[in-house]
Parts: C-alpha cells; structure tokens; sequence
C-alpha cells in the first residue's frame, strides 16, 4: 500500500510538495473549504464551528490592523515619538465612541457621530463636481445626428437615460400621457439593464465556486492538469 | 409532467453543478477568447505608465472575492513586474485586501526579480476611504509615514522622489464594492490622474457610466476580465483556467432557466385549457 | 509651540500628554453638568462645524486659507475612524460573552469565536514586532492564508449554488418584461465566456456584421443601455445624497435616531 495512504508524514509530505507544513496549511484549509460546504447538505455543527472561527479570525485581524496600520504609525509614533503631544487629545474624543453603551452618557457619543456625519455630509460637494457633473456632460457630449445620419447608439442611450429620469421622477404625479408614455419606455429599458446585471451576477457566483474547485482539486487532490 | 419541470430537487441541481465544474477543471474545453475594448484599455493604460513614477495598486477586496479580484490583481501585477513599475499596495474598504495583494507580490516577485522595499512596497489599510484619498493625495510619505512591517517610508528605496500625486501615473484599483466613486471624486476629479479599475463581476455593470465618461481608462469585470489581461500579457493563469467551467456553468443556469419556464408555461397553459374547458362544459 | 507647551524631553512630553488627558476627564464632568436643553444645540453645532470644513473649503478660491489644514484634518479623522473599527469588535464579543455567560444557545460556538481571534491577534502581533521569529510567522501564514482566506472564499462561493436554485425556481418569464430582462441576461451571460463568443465565431471580427456576434451585443447591451440607465439612477442617486447631505449638515434629519432624547 503505497505510504501516502499509512503514513500521516507521508501524506501531509505529499499534500505540501514536499514540505510538511505546507501539506498541514492545505489540510487545514480543505477542512475550513468543506466544513463551510457542509452547510448546502442541511444545517449542521460543523458548519456552525467554522462559521465562528471566521469570524474570530476575521475580528482577531481587524483588531491587529486598527493598531498596527493605523493607530500605531498616525497616533501612538507621533504622540510619543515625535513629541506631538497634542494628539492625546483623539484618543478621549474616540473613546466617545463606546458612550453607546452606557445609558448616562450615550448623549456624548452622538457628539463624536454626528460630527462624523457632519464632515461626511461636506464632502458631497466634491462628489457632485467632480464625480457626477463629468457624468452630465458626458450625457450630452454624444450626438444623435453626426456625418449625416443618426446615431442610433447614442439616441437608444438618451432615449434611455431620459425615461429612466422620467420613471424616477416622483415630485409630480404623472398624469400626461407623454409622460406615463416614456416613464413606461424607461421601465422596459430598466429591464434590460437589469437583465445584464442579472447576467453579470451568474458569472460573479460562479467564478467564486470554481475558484474553490480549483483548490480542492488542484492542491488538494492534485487531479488538475499543470 | 409540466409540473415536475418545476420541482427538480436543488440537490440534483448543486450535484449537476458540481460534476460539470469538476469535468471541465479536469478536461477543459479551451475555446478561443475574444477581448474587449474596456480590457484593451486597461492594458494600454498600464502600458503607458511612466517609468519614473509610481503606481498605486488600490486593493479594496476581501478573501470572498478571491478568484475574481485575486486573478485580476495577478495579472496585473505580471504585468506591471514586468515593465518593472515601482508600485505601492494600499486599501481603504476591507482590513484584509493589502495582506491578501502583498502575499500574491510576494508569489511573483521570485520570477520577476523584485524585491520588497526596492520595487514594491505595501502600505496597508487605511479606514475612512475619501478622507485617506483627500489626505494622501497633498503628501503620500506624510500619509503613510510608515509601510504595513512597520519600516519607515524614508528607508523603502522605492519611494524615492514621490511626494504627491503628481508623482503617481496610474492607480490600479480593485474592488469588491462601490469604491470607485470616491477615487474619482477626490483624485481623478482634481488631478486627472489616470485610474483603471477591476471589479467584481456583481458591481460591473455599474461602472459603464465612469467608463463611457473617461473617468476610468479600463475596465475589468469579473474574471473574464482576468482571463482577457492574461491573454493580452500572453500569460495564461487562474481567470484562463476557470473560462471553460464557467462557460459551461452559463450554460447549465440557461438550460434550467429554460426548463423551469417550460414547467411554468406549460403547467399554466394546461390549468388555462383545463378552466376553459370546464367553463365550456 | 513655545515655553512649557512644547515638550523638553520624555518626562514634559508625558506630563503634556496626562495632563491633556485629565483635562478631557474635566470637560467630559463639565459636559455632564452642563444643563440637558444645551446638548442638542451643542450637538448640532458639532455637526454644523465639523460639515463646514471642507465644504467651505471646496467653494473658496483654490489654495485658501483652509487648504493648510487639510492634511491636518484629515489626519484626525482618519485617527477617529480607527477608534471606531474595534467597536463592531466590541458589540459582537459582548454578544458571545452573554451567550457564554448564560451558556445559552451555542454557546460553543462562542468558545471557538474567541479562542480564534486569541489566536489571530497573537499571531498578527508576533510576526510584525518579531518577524524574525519563524512561529511567528509560519502560525500567521496559517492562519491567514489557510484558514481566513479559504473560509471567506467558501462562504462567498456557496452563492454559486444559490443562485442557480433561484434562477431556476423563481425566474419565471410571466410578463415581457420578464421574457427581456431574460434574454439580455442570457445575451450578456453568453457574451461573457467563450462558449458564448464560439456560437457567433463565423462572423468575421472586420465584416459589417461583426455587430452580430454575440460579445459585441453584450457588450452594446452593457455599455450602452445599461450605462444609459445606471446613469440615470446615479443622477438620482446624486441629488438624493445631496439633499440628505444638507439635511445631516443642518441638522435637519429626523428619525429613529437623530429624533432620540438626549
């Protein structure tokens, strides 16, 4: 019987190429891949153990992260390493954050939250003209009528952005037959739209799962062609 | 039997599935790929890229979008290594992408001959993804102050010379959300600087309007965007590898899409026949 | 910063830096004490002050007088946001610690939430303060490579059979625009992947009809009517982030939350 089956050395050596750590780290990581699969057979432990050990691993490194990639290198080195001691000061106005959790002092924290939304909010401007006016003028900067004849691309892509706009539009109640007219046309173009993205998203979940075949049987298993 | 068309069992389904993705990983069916126009793009722009400049590599995916984000980031850096660009991983939206980005540098780097810190360095994550572009923009060495190790930017030879964005000639950004918007608004927006973007094949369609308006120079969607970048670098990898699947996986949720509409269609044009001739009768 | 505000060495440098702390702990007892009808107009002018930065700082002239600041500022912010990623940490464990407490439910499952990131923060930890150390490194290579990232990638991946359980039972062509919305998802399905792009590969790539092949159709259905559309919804979009901008910004939002006593 050929060793890989009998010995454990062996088979974790074959897993890992070579290397017997390396065939540990695709053995742990095909037992998380079909731990996680478990679930499309019915609910079960097993799934619920991986579940919470991703999301223990994924806070673990979320903890690391907000300390050592941020706070470490912009709060604690200036502070203490270039003398810039007034950056004591953001450690008391973030900890205002946690006052959600007392009843007393929850007031506090909408200070710090709503600031946050204030400065988020005086961002929009930016947003508006230099993400969204470029947009505009890329609208009307596609002629229907060019070299003599009529572009039928570029008048579909108005005819649709401007019934979409009329479909959207409910300041007014759409009485005029015109406008019930187009606000119909742009519900149809809707459709199209939402069918490529519909299109898009098969191929999105699909891609996600063969990535993961690919593993099981590529590392795994070792059955795909190099 | 119309409404048995209708009630296959969804295990059937996933066991379908699943031995037609097995097969075509094990024998696959290699059919020519045609690419697009927004790819083409995207390459040209990498293509075009100073070499006295750095390039930010925007890595705002997670593990969950792996074999869409991860390829693409793959073939990029390919080729970015080999028109040996200097360039610095950063991300905004997920703790994990600068980690996940690093670590398939670091796979590529042995073939290309970079080196960490000399060629490529990592600044890891940053929250608050418009205030950190708004911030980095006015003095990156002054944003980052140090690498994602710990190292102090004044010590990574490959940041030599870059001050601001103007010392930045393409950002390649790869995305699982709706990031895009904020890049644009707080770096295109001023600076013109040239971004191209990869994304998840669930957000794609929603990037066409930055795309038709030039706001972005390039657009890779899904993995068929990988698959497209590798054959334009001539390098097959991991978004070549899952065309012929996927191809196949298109196809069977046309085919079932088909059959369930047959059950419905058929099933209700009887019950419709089986009331009027009740009505007659 | 002069005289004793700027620091002489490590021993002032602290003494600045606890002092700046106790001073927050007196104005934290100061708010406390302040009379309950001034919170809110504090708390809107907060709000007001914290939006006035960068809008005003965007419709003046270019390189104003705030333009300095923004580095700054950003910094701050950036500082802020990271105090607030471990909250989500926080409200997540205090709800694993209840179920370990009451040792209701799975309660297990809380065991192993815990003893994961234990051993994440342990390892992240080691291998970036002593990355020579090879422990260090090899548990967190396994732990991320081998367990975060296959984990993350399979529970996404389960989508994939979902999906195609909802297309075929719910995707009912009943309407037509039902039966559109189906064909263009097949045209751009099949536009996609080169078994789609091999249906259409006899019609030459320079021939006038190369406008038949089916990726160009799905890509004309993409960069065409769908951008039309989406850009439709962006202007949208857009006016609505504005007018709920303002509203945050002026303090005129109402709801679940800003309506809340305080």
């Amino acid at each position: 019987m050929p060793s890989v089956l009998t010995s454990p050395h062996a088979a974790l050596s074959w897993l890992g190429d070579g290397s017997l750590f390396r065939g540990v780290e695709v053995l742990v990581a095909a037992a998380c891949t079909l731990g996680v699969y478990s679930i499309l057979y019915r609910e079960n432990t097993v799934f619920r153990f991986f579940e919470h050990f991703y999301v223990g691993l994924a806070m673990g490194y979320m903890i690391f992260v907000a300390w050592a990639q941020v706070l470490e290198p912009k709060w604690w080195t200036p502070m203490v390493h270039e003398m810039k001691w007034t950056w004591a000061l953001a450690l008391p106005a973030g900890l205002l954050f946690y006052l959600i959790y007392s009843k007393r002092y929850v007031w506090m924290s909408r200070l710090i939250i709503m600031t946050s939304l204030g400065v988020a909010s005086g961002m929009v401007f930016y947003s508006l003209a230099n993400a969204v006016m470029p947009q505009v003028w890329a609208a009307v900067d596609r002629p229907i009528w060019s070299k003599g004849a009529v572009q039928v691309s570029n008048l579909i892509s108005a005819v649709t952005l401007l019934t979409v706009l009329v479909y959207f539009f409910f300041s007014f109640e759409q009485k005029s037959r015109a406008v019930r007219g187009a606000a119909v046309t742009g519900r149809w173009l809707m459709m199209v739209a939402f069918g490529a993205m519909f299109g898009a998203t098969v191929m999105a979940r699909m891609s996600l799962l063969i990535g993961r075949l690919q593993f099981l049987l590529g590392d795994l298993l070792k059955v795909l062609p190099k | 039997m119309f409404e048995r068309l209708q009630r296959i069992d969804r295990r059937a389904v996933y066991i379908v599935l699943f031995l037609l993705m097995v097969a075509l990983l094990k024998w696959p069916l290699r059919l020519p790929m045609v690419v697009s126009s927004d790819a083409r793009g995207f390459y040209e722009a990498v293509e075009r890229t100073d070499p006295s400049k750095l390039v930010l590599v925007a890595a705002d995916w997670d593990a969950g979008t792996m074999a869409e984000n991860g390829t693409q980031t793959e073939a990029v850096l390919r080729h970015l290594m080999r028109l040996h660009r200097r360039f610095a991983i950063m991300g905004f939206a997920w703790p994990a992408g600068p980690e996940l980005t690093d670590g398939i540098a670091r796979r590529l780097a042995p073939e290309y001959d970079y080196e960490y810190g000399r060629d490529w360095v990592n600044f890891g994550f940053k929250p608050v993804l418009s205030i950190s572009l708004m911030t980095l923009v006015k003095d990156i060495p002054g944003f980052y102050k140090k690498d994602a190790k710990n190292t102090p930017v004044a010590e990574l030879p490959a940041l030599e010379g870059v001050r601001d964005i103007h010392d930045v000639s393409l950002i390649a950004q790869f995305t699982s959300a709706a990031t895009l918007g904020s890049y644009i608004a707080f770096v295109w927006g001023p600076f013109k600087t040239p971004i191209v973007h990869g994304c998840t094949a669930v957000i794609g369609p929603q990037q066409y309007p930055y795309l038709d308006a030039r706001q972005i120079e390039g657009l890779l969607m899904g993995v068929r965007g990988s698959a497209e970048y590798e054959a334009l670098i001539g390098r097959p990898g991991g978004g070549t590898e899952m065309m012929p699947a996927q191809s196949f996986a298109h196809l069977l949720i046309i085919v079932l899409i088909i059959v369930g509409n047959i059950g419905y269609l058929g099933a209700r044009g009887w019950r419709q026949r089986k009331a009027g001739g009740a009505e007659g009768a | 910063m002069r005289g004793w505000l700027a620091p002489h060495g490590r021993g002032h440098l602290w003494a600045l830096i606890v002092g700046a702390w106790v001073l927050s702990v007196g104005v934290f007892f100061l708010l406390q004490v302040m009379p309950p009808r001034w919170r809110r107009p504090m708390i809107m002018l907060f709000t007001f002050l914290g939006g006035c930065f960068y809008s005003v700082e965007f419709f003046l002239p270019p390189n104003n007088f705030l333009t300095s600041y923004k580095e700054g500022f950003g910094n701050a912010w950036v500082v802020m946001g990271s105090f607030a990623m471990p909250l989500g940490v926080l409200n997540l464990s205090l709800v694993h610690v209840k179920k370990i407490a009451t040792r209701s439910g799975s309660w297990g499952g809380s065991i192993v939430y815990f003893t994961a990131m234990a051993a994440m923060v342990t390892f992240c930890f080691w291998q970036q303060y002593w990355p020579k150390s090879k422990a260090g490194g090899q548990g967190f290579e396994l732990l991320f490579q081998y367990a975060y990232m296959p984990l993350g990638a399979t529970m996404f991946s389960i989508l994939a059979f979902y999906i195609v359980s909802a297309a075929y039972r719910a995707f009912r062509i009943s309407t037509a625009e039902a039966g559109l919305m189906a064909a263009a998802a097949f045209v751009v399905m099949l536009g996609q992947v080169p078994l789609g792009m091999w249906l259409t590969h006899g019609i030459p790539v320079e021939s006038r009809w190369a406008g038949l092949r089916v990726e160009q159709i799905a890509h004309w259905i993409l960069a065409g009517i769908n951008m039309a559309a989406v850009r439709g919804v962006l202007f949208g979009a857009a006016v609505g982030s504005l007018a709920m901008a303002l509203r945050i910004w002026l303090s005129l939002e109402r709801g679940a939350y800003f309506d809340q006593k305080v």
